[in-house]
């Protein structure tokens, strides 16, 4: 019954064809969401693990050809532009919004691995990082964000 | 259902789309400098991210480096009895210089994460050669963080030691605070993987100024009125004793002796041995330093032994 279900499923993701995924601006993932899931996901235990569903290229963390590029050169287009699609895969939602993995999961509450060491989940709702993450999500233009220190 | 599948189907082709790109050898890096962590991320750097652990940065060097050994090191000085108002304590991490590789980072922070007492470093002239890079430079630098953190980073040089000086609060109302020392043990890959992380915390809690447990000490500086009148008191009880009762006065007269000693003694605060904890209240501390200038005083006075030392007054060299 099981492999009916994920057949029909299958078949029916390959002929609807009308998922779009969120496509906000690259602009603004470039100059502000990019540093911003760097610093604050890409570790090489989180989501700087080539393994991950959702990971972030970039210097001084995960280079996607090392050997070609130093550990601290700048982002390669490549780089950036990987990172901004595994974003938008992680910005898939139903319903909110805010269901998006890449919203809600750093948010406390949420199956996350990566509480820090003193059991917190990594961001809140109130905080600029997921707030700025959030209104990208949503297409809003971002303005400076010089306040996040990126 | 149609929407989730379509939404399953839209997940997977943007992964297989990345994935077509990202396929490749890949490698972590990770901080060799503590330079870094101030950085911006897009460089390569932290972004304001220390790694300490402490409340207002929540991650450790865990994040990145993994799959080795951790650093074995001491930790001496710390007040684990608790820390007394005003007090300065020296924390001295030290380990094998047979670690090729390792880094620290450490940070004193209250509940809310915020830099509490002050932590300073010691001055050049005082550093050790186990505290400096195998360059001969200091080791150890200290960052102050316009979010109000303090910390203090050891980057991969040859170093093996990181002293700091941390003078806790004048008050105790600033409750217990939390050191921070985080480290890596690197195996000189260059890479996050294979090294030894290692954090760890230690609570210190402030002792009660007037109950606390682990402030006596014999007085040498200023005195309280208090114990030194009660000793009066007592010598002069037993006086009065010893003169009325000839018999049995060996006794009394060492009854006196020892109230007499004990009375000499009293509690020192520890906030209050703030000059005797420095250096210059060593007896006889860097005595080779000062055998020119003594022989100095000595040529000039025509003296010798004033300050302790043997010699003649000679004037010859």
């Amino acid at each position: 019954m099981r492999s009916v279900v994920a057949g029909v499923l299958l078949v029916t993701g390959c002929t609807s064809g009308a998922a779009e995924l969120p496509a906000p601006d690259y602009g603004d993932f470039r100059a502000v969401v990019y540093p911003l899931l760097l610093r604050d996901c890409g570790f090489s235990q989180c989501h700087g693990d080539p393994e991950r569903f959702f990971v972030v290229w970039g210097p001084g963390r995960l280079r996607l050809e090392p050997d070609i590029d130093g550990p601290f050169d700048p982002p390669t287009e490549d780089e950036v532009w990987l990172s901004y699609q595994r974003t938008r895969s992680a910005l898939t939602y139903e319903g909110e919004l805010d269901d998006a993995p890449l919203l809600q999961k750093p948010l406390e509450g949420h199956a996350h691995r990566g509480e820090d060491v003193w059991g917190r989940n990594l961001w809140q709702r109130s905080e600029p990082s997921w707030q700025e993450v959030a209104r990208w999500a949503a297409g809003v233009p971002l303005a400076e964000t010089e306040e996040l220190g990126l | 259902m149609s929407g989730r599948a379509s939404l399953l189907a839209a997940s997977l082709a943007a992964v297989i789309a990345a994935l077509v790109v990202g396929v490749t050898p890949a490698a972590s890096h990770a901080y060799s400098s503590p330079r870094l962590y101030s950085t911006p991320a897009h460089e390569g750097g932290g972004a304001g991210r220390y790694f300490t652990g402490s409340r207002l940065d929540g991650l450790s060097c865990d994040a990145c480096h993994g799959g080795g050994e951790p650093l074995v090191h001491v930790v001496r000085g710390l007040p684990e009895f608790g820390w007394a108002p005003g007090t300065a304590y020296t924390l001295d991490i030290e380990w094998s210089p047979a670690v090729e590789h390792a880094a620290v980072v450490a940070e004193v922070s209250d509940a809310s994460g915020l830099a509490v007492g002050e932590l300073s470093l010691p001055p050049d002239e005082l550093l050790t050669d186990a505290e400096r890079c195998a360059s001969g430079t200091r080791a150890a630098v200290a960052f102050d963080l316009d979010s109000g953190r303090r910390v203090l980073g050891l980057g991969d040089c040859g170093a093996h030691r990181l002293r700091m000086q941390w003078r806790a609060p004048t008050s105790p109302a600033a409750g217990p605070v939390w050191l921070h020392l985080a480290s890596v043990q690197g195996d000189g890959s260059g890479d996050a993987e294979g090294d030894g992380p290692m954090l760890e915390l230690h609570r210190l809690d402030p002792i009660d100024p007037i109950d606390g447990a682990s402030t006596e000490g014999c007085q040498i500086g200023a005195s309280e009125i208090r114990p030194v009148g009660l000793g009066l008191v007592l010598m002069f009880g037993v006086g009065l004793l010893a003169y009325r009762r000839r018999r049995g006065s060996a006794t009394t007269v060492a009854l006196a002796l020892g109230l007499i000693c004990a009375s000499g003694c009293a509690r020192v605060q520890p906030w209050e041995r703030d000059r005797l904890a420095q250096p210059d209240m060593v007896i006889d501390i860097g005595g080779e330093l000062l055998v020119a200038s003594e022989h100095a005083v000595e040529y000039r006075e025509g003296s010798a032994g004033a300050v302790g030392g043997a010699g003649g007054g000679c004037g010859c060299n």
